[in-house]
């Protein structure tokens, strides 16, 4: 053991060393772990923006379809009681009907516009804040080397 | 009209904007707050770290400035501190600063504590000091914080109270040590004066004690109460007593005196101050000195009178100072006068003899047995007369003494024969010194001059008491040893040119000079460039004479290379040079080939061929190793001739004396009869001698001796008539050979030579009868002759030293004992036992 005692400094610096750099790939490979989370996130948000824009133009279709539906029935019993169905106040009671219809329906695609962009928008933040967490990630690993090879250097003798 | 049917209204309505998710502003909110979060995590580490740098910028700036510096330069920009480092260094600088305050002043206290101690200063001056230091310090206090300020001074406060009490006790303590020591002084002052009084010449009872109440008024003055004082008294006084016997006792004017001093005091049962014992004790303590004071005196006497006998017999003078008519004898010897008679008799008679029969440093052999048989005969003469007891024991003592004194001259001259001289002769000892005196200042020319003039006096002593040529030295060993010490203290290149420059100058005693300088410890290498005169042998010899052989012996293939060839190519010159010699030559070859050996390994290890090397070596050491003359094939002769002589020359001038008519010529004695043991007359020994002589070289090279082979192994020196050797100089031999007889050295007849008090008779006659072999021997038979030759002759030396000593038997049978001697060594095949003692062959002369 005595013929071993001077060789004891230099391997508690190496373990110090090796432990320092461990903890800093560790560190490291959280961040990319994060990163990683971040663009799954991004990824799912968007495809959640296309959803409700899809929802939000079967909407469009369902209001223009009632909306025909409504013309349609105007028309009809325009014609049925009195008069010109394509004249007169029933013309401007279905002009004013399909005015609420057309307006509905723009409503719907305007809201699956904002869907899809709030939705862009939100991925753009996640895949920026796993880029700046892997960027983290290495900072802190760095960090961590250098106080490993600080505390390292002091464990040597001389 | 009819009712018209109407368009019925869903009622749709313009949507409404749903509620949006801004999710993206909530992750941008979230962002900033992280970011917000790291930037505050970032700027709170750098803030830390930074405040965490200024704080210790701060401490920094404390330490590098000082404390109490930092502070001051905080309260000259204004005081208050904004910045963290200014926050630390003024916390930092507070901390530190009341330490260092504290600490500075607690060292001013602790210095004035040691100055006031050393300087005995007042207890008020010492306050004073202590003030100014509290008062210093504290004016320093405005500097810091005033909660650190408040704390500080309570601790200077505490401090400084904290001194004060140390120094008090100090100056109590001072005060209180000086008057005990003070008192203590003058009591022991007083008691030294009472005692002191009574060491004076004459004192009496009453001036002691007169002295003691002197000192009982100082204790009472002092303060010691009345009953201490007393005793005080009382023991100085008793101490006094006691010391003034003593003194009267030593002082004495002799041993009569004290005597007479210890019967007073035995009329005393006790003294002051001793209770009966001790009384008793003090006179058995005193009566013991007087009685070892008369052994001491007595046995120094007998010493002193021993001495003075044998400095008379030596010097005809008793030592300086020696009073032989002392008073103080008659007390040692109370009870005991017949030894006291006997010493002074023993010294009126070596008085006497030395001037009858001169000094023993003197007396000649001849002198010497004359004394001893006259001295012998006075006793005899007084034995037949009837002496008294006395008488007898005096004369015998007077024999006794001589025989000591000439035992003791023998001893000395056999350890050093040159000292003995020196020792007991005024003009060799002047001698002795101007040469000691003359190396010392470096002066080797007059070295050389007063070792001649040492010389002569030496050889003039020599003669006169009977030193044998071979026994005879010029220098003492002492004297021998500095000379070695000397000259081998000068530089090695110079060395060998000093010694030659001594050796010249001294001429015929240089090779006797030579041989006393190896003896006394000259290296083997000087020793060989002696004999030696190329001025380069010399400079290589004494540059290997430092080098130890082991460091440069070559490898071993090499080295028995080297060793074969040296001794291939000396082999006729060691035969020739051992032959005929004792084991003194065998030694000196042994050292020279050594020599030999050393400077060809040195050759060697230069590089040199290992057989060149040999030869180079050989040839510059011995350059007359092949100059070897060999008559007869060895039967006739051999020896070393001189490198500038012919040695075929030599050969033929020496063949040419071995003729009956020139030996008759030059007038050669036949044998004696008494050692060698033959009856040859004349004509048969001319014609053994010119048949059989042996002509050997003699012991300084120079020349050749002839010699009778007796047997086919023992050689005896062949004599002139007048008992000299026939030696005869290289350089006379072809005048020799020729009509004209040209003589020689003498030396001394051995057997005159071995009488009473030579004790160096072994050397004489190892000498003098030059043992060897009629045939040239081998190194290793060469060798082991001389050892049984030299063994004979140390073995002679004790079997002299009894009849030396013994009164048994007459002048004439004590020659015949020492031919009886000489006949037993000259005999190779008697063994070292096989021969008598001087007592055991009395008997079978009976």
């Amino acid at each position: 053991m005595t013929a071993l005692a001077p060789a004891v400094p230099y391997v508690m610096a190496g373990a110090q060393l090796f432990a320092g750099a461990a903890q800093a790939r560790a560190e490291r490979q959280a961040g990319l772990a994060r990163q990683r989370e971040y663009e799954q996130q991004a990824a799912l948000t968007e495809l959640k923006g296309r959803q409700e824009a899809l929802a939000y133009k079967q909407k469009g279709v369902d209001i223009l379809a009632n909306l025909n539906e409504t013309l349609a029935a105007i028309i009809a019993r325009a014609s049925k009681g009195a008069g010109d169905a394509t004249s007169g106040s029933t013309v401007t009671f279905a002009q004013a009907q399909m005015a609420s219809g057309i307006t509905e329906s723009n409503t719907a695609a305007d809201n699956a516009t904002l869907a899809i962009e709030q939705a862009g928008r939100q991925a753009s933040i996640y895949r920026e804040a796993g880029r700046t967490a892997a960027e983290t990630a290495y900072i802190q690993g760095t960090g961590t080397l250098f106080n490993a090879v600080i505390k390292a250097g002091q464990l040597l003798p001389g | 009209m009819a009712l018209l049917p109407k368009y019925q209204k869903t009622g749709i309505r313009v949507r409404q904007a749903s509620s949006m998710d801004f999710a993206a502003e909530r992750e941008r909110q979230r962002q900033s707050g992280v970011i917000s979060q790291q930037l505050e995590r970032m700027g709170k580490f750098a803030f830390e770290r930074g405040a965490e740098m200024a704080e210790r910028r701060g401490q920094e700036r404390v330490r590098e400035q000082g404390a109490v510096a930092t502070l001051e330069q905080m309260q000259e920009r204004g005081g208050v501190p904004f910045t963290i480092e200014q926050k630390a260094a003024y916390e930092a600088a507070n901390r530190v600063a009341v330490v260092e305050i504290e600490t500075a002043a607690r060292s001013d206290m602790r210095e004035l504590i040691t100055q006031a101690d050393q300087s005995n200063m007042s207890m008020a001056q010492f306050n004073e000091k202590m003030s100014d230091i509290r008062d210093g310090y504290s004016a320093s206090l405005q500097l810091v914080d005033p909660v650190a300020a408040g704390v500080l001074s309570a601790r200077l406060q505490e401090d400084s109270a904290t001194f004060d009490s140390r120094y008090s006790e100090i100056v109590t303590r001072k005060a209180k040590a000086a008057w005990a020591a003070n008192t203590e002084i003058a009591l022991n002052e007083g008691v030294q004066t009472v005692v002191d009084t009574a060491l004076r010449e004459g004192v009496t009872a009453k001036e002691i004690k007169a002295a003691g109440e002197k000192l009982r008024t100082t204790a009472l003055t002092r303060g010691v109460n009345e009953k201490k004082a007393q005793k005080l008294v009382d023991k100085a006084v008793n101490a006094a007593l006691r010391e003034n016997l003593i003194y009267r006792f030593n002082e004495a004017a002799g041993i009569k005196e004290r005597q007479a001093l210890l019967a007073e005091l035995e009329q005393s049962d006790t003294f002051a101050g001793m209770n009966y014992e001790g009384s008793f004790n003090f006179k058995s303590k005193l009566a013991n000195a007087i009685d070892r004071e008369i052994e001491n005196g007595r046995n120094s006497y007998i010493a002193e009178a021993e001495n003075a006998q044998i400095v008379m017999s030596h010097t005809g003078q008793f030592p300086e100072g020696f009073d032989a008519a002392s008073e103080d004898a008659e007390v040692f010897f109370e009870g005991d006068e017949e030894t006291l008679e006997l010493i002074n008799r023993s010294l009126e008679y070596s008085q006497q003899d030395a001037v009858t029969y001169g000094t023993i440093a003197t007396m000649s052999p001849e002198e010497v047995v004359n004394a001893q048989s006259a001295m012998a005969e006075d006793l005899e003469e007084a034995k037949a007369r009837g002496e008294s007891g006395a008488e007898i024991q005096a004369l015998t003592k007077r024999l006794n003494d001589f025989q000591n004194v000439l035992s003791d001259r023998a001893d000395r001259i056999d350890a050093d024969p040159a000292l003995y001289v020196i020792q007991t002769n005024k003009e060799a000892a002047l001698a002795a010194n101007k040469t000691i005196q003359a190396l010392g200042a470096g002066d080797i020319e007059a070295v050389g001059e007063h070792l001649k003039a040492l010389s002569i006096e030496l050889n003039d002593a020599y003669d006169s008491i009977g030193v044998s040529p071979i026994g005879r030295k010029i220098m003492s060993k002492s004297m021998a040893a500095s000379m070695v010490t000397a000259i081998q203290r000068i530089n090695t290149d110079f060395e060998v040119a000093v010694i030659k420059q001594v050796q010249d100058s001294l001429g015929p005693i240089a090779p006797q000079f030579i041989h006393e300088m190896r003896s006394a410890g000259l290296q083997n290498e000087y020793y060989e460039a002696l004999q030696l005169d190329d001025v380069a042998t010399h400079t290589l010899l004494a540059t290997i004479a430092p080098i130890d052989i082991a460091t440069i012996t070559p490898k071993t293939t090499e080295k028995t290379v080297v060793d074969d060839k040296i001794e291939e190519l000396t082999d006729n010159y060691y035969i020739a040079s051992v032959r005929g010699r004792g084991e003194v030559t065998v030694n000196d070859l042994d050292n020279q080939m050594e020599v030999v050996k050393k400077l060809a390994y040195y050759f060697v290890n230069e590089g040199a061929d290992p057989v060149k090397a040999a030869e180079s070596a050989v040839t510059k050491v011995i350059p007359q190793y092949n100059n070897v003359a060999t008559l007869d094939g060895g039967k006739n002769g051999q020896f070393v001739v001189p490198k500038n002589l012919n040695a075929d020359r030599m050969q033929l001038f020496a063949a040419g004396i071995l003729k009956p008519s020139k030996l008759e010529e030059l007038g050669v004695v036949a044998l004696d009869v008494s050692i060698a043991g033959t009856e040859e007359d004349q004509r048969i020994s001319y014609l053994s001698l010119a048949k059989n002589g042996v002509w050997l070289n003699n012991d300084m090279g120079d020349g050749v001796v002839l010699h009778y082979a007796i047997d086919d192994r023992t050689l005896i020196q062949a004599t002139y008539e007048d008992g000299s050797a026939v030696d005869i100089k290289f350089k006379d031999l072809p005048t020799v050979s020729g009509p004209q007889r040209t003589t020689v050295q003498k030396i001394i007849d051995p057997v005159k030579l071995a009488i009473p008090g030579a004790t160096t008779a072994a050397q004489i006659i190892s000498g003098a009868v030059s043992g060897g072999t009629a045939t040239p021997l081998g190194k290793g038979s060469a060798r082991e002759q001389a050892e049984i030759q030299t063994s004979k002759a140390n073995q002679i030396s004790t079997l002299l030293e009894p009849m030396f000593k013994s009164d048994q038997g007459t002048q004439v049978q004590q020659n015949e004992y020492r031919g009886y001697l000489m006949t037993w060594m000259q005999d190779p095949s008697r063994a070292s036992d096989d021969v008598l003692s001087y007592e055991d062959w009395l008997k079978t002369q009976e």
